[in-house]
C-alpha cells in the first residue's frame, strides 16, 4: 500500500475517526510490512496488541478439550451403573444365602428341643422306670381293650359276610 | 423396588411357616397349662433315661420285655389330673386338639371312661403315640416320642398283671 495512504489511514485511526474496514486495512498491511519509517511506532503498537489478542484469546481446542473434562465419556457411565446392578444382586443374594441359612439353624434345634424338653422329673432311674411302667401298663391295657374290640368288630363282619354268602 | 418387594414377601412366608411349626403341636400347650395346677401332676423322662433303662439287668421276662419296649424311647411326657370333677370337658377339649400331624389310632369307650390314641407315622415307623383319656373324674395326656412299636406295647399288659386305670391314682407318688 502506498505509504501517503497508509499515513492518511493512520492519521485517522489515531483520530478515532477510521471504519472498522480501514482499521483492518492498516492493520494488515502494517503487520505485514514494508512499513514506512514514520509509522514504525503505530505497527509495533499493532503488532504487540495482535500479540496479546492471540495469547488471551481462547482457540475452539480447548472448548473441546473442557468439555471432555466436564463430561465423562457414555460407556464410562454404563460400567458404572453395570456394577451398581450387580452389587445390587450380590447383596440380594447375600440376604437370601442368609435367611436360609437362618431358617436351617432355627428349624436343626427345634428338633434338639423336642428331645431336650423332656426334661427328667426323677433324677433316680429306678423311680423313673417304675412310672414309665405304670404310665406303659395304662397304655397297652387300654390299647388292648380297643384291639378286643376291633377283633369282635373283625369277627362280626367275617360272620355277616358269611351269613351273606350263604344267602 | 421389585427386589424389595420379593424380599418383603419371602420373609413374611417364611415367618408365617415358622409359627405353623410353633403351633402344630396343640396339646403341648395343655401340658403347659395344667402343670401349675394342683390337681395335676406332670412326669416327664428324658431319652438319656430311657438309655439308662436299657442297661437294666432284668431277670424276670415280662421286665426284660418292658425293658425291651421302651428303649428306643426319646421321651415321655405325661399329664394326669385326679380328683377333676370338669374331667370329661377336658378330655373333650384336649382330644380335638392333637397336631396336624397325628392320625388317630383308635378310641376306646365305655361307661364312664374314653380313650383316644394319635400316632405319627413315617415311612411305616411310629415316631410319636399320643393317649388322650378320661376315666371318672381323672384325666391323662401321655406323650411318648422316639421308635415306637405298638404291638411289644400292647402285650405289655398280658404279660404283667395290671389294668386300665388301676394305678392311675398312684401314678407320681
Amino acid at each position: 500500500m502506498e505509504s501517503h495512504i497508509l499515513n492518511q489511514l493512520a492519521e485517522k485511526f489515531w483520530e478515532g475517526k477510521s471504519t472498522e474496514q480501514e482499521e483492518q486495512q492498516l492493520k494488515e498491511s502494517l503487520l505485514q510490512g514494508p512499513v514506512p519509517p514514520e509509522l514504525n511506532s503505530l505497527a509495533e503498537y499493532l503488532q504487540s496488541l495482535e500479540a496479546y489478542r492471540s495469547a488471551t484469546t481462547l482457540d475452539q481446542e480447548f472448548d473441546a478439550q473442557m468439555l471432555a473434562k466436564i463430561q465423562p465419556p457414555a460407556p464410562v457411565r454404563s460400567l458404572k451403573s453395570g456394577w451398581a446392578m450387580l452389587t445390587k444382586i450380590a447383596a440380594g443374594i447375600v440376604l437370601l444365602l442368609g435367611m436360609a441359612w437362618g431358617i436351617q439353624t432355627m428349624t436343626q434345634p427345634q428338633e434338639e428341643e423336642i428331645v431336650s424338653e423332656f426334661v427328667d422329673t426323677f433324677e433316680d432311674s429306678e423311680i423313673a422306670y417304675q412310672e414309665v411302667k405304670k404310665a406303659l401298663l395304662i397304655v397297652s391295657a387300654n390299647m388292648n381293650e380297643g384291639l378286643e374290640h376291633a377283633e369282635l368288630l373283625g369277627e362280626f363282619h367275617k360272620v355277616k359276610s358269611e351269613v351273606e354268602n350263604k344267602k | 423396588m421389585k427386589l424389595t418387594t420379593i424380599l418383603t414377601f419371602f420373609v413374611l412366608t417364611v415367618c408365617f411357616t415358622i409359627e405353623m411349626v410353633a403351633q402344630s403341636s396343640g396339646v403341648d400347650r395343655y401340658f403347659e397349662d395344667y402343670k401349675e395346677d394342683d390337681r395335676f401332676s406332670l412326669i416327664t423322662v428324658s431319652g438319656r433315661m430311657f438309655s439308662i433303662f436299657a442297661e437294666f439287668d432284668m431277670n424276670d421276662p415280662a421286665e426284660k420285655h418292658l425293658v425291651d419296649a421302651i428303649s428306643k424311647l426319646k421321651g415321655m411326657k405325661m399329664l394326669i389330673g385326679s380328683d377333676v370333677l370338669e374331667a370329661r370337658g377336658i378330655y373333650d377339649e384336649i382330644v380335638q386338639k392333637p397336631a396336624s400331624s397325628m392320625e388317630e389310632l383308635m378310641s376306646v369307650r365305655d361307661s364312664g371312661q374314653e380313650f383316644q390314641f394319635f400316632i405319627t407315622e413315617d415311612d411305616g415307623t411310629i415316631s410319636e403315640l399320643l393317649m388322650i383319656g378320661y376315666q371318672s373324674e381323672n384325666v391323662m395326656i401321655l406323650s411318648l416320642v422316639g421308635d415306637l412299636d405298638l404291638q411289644q406295647i400292647a402285650a405289655l399288659s398280658q404279660k404283667m398283671a395290671l389294668n386300665g386305670f388301676e394305678h392311675f391314682n398312684h401314678v407320681g407318688q
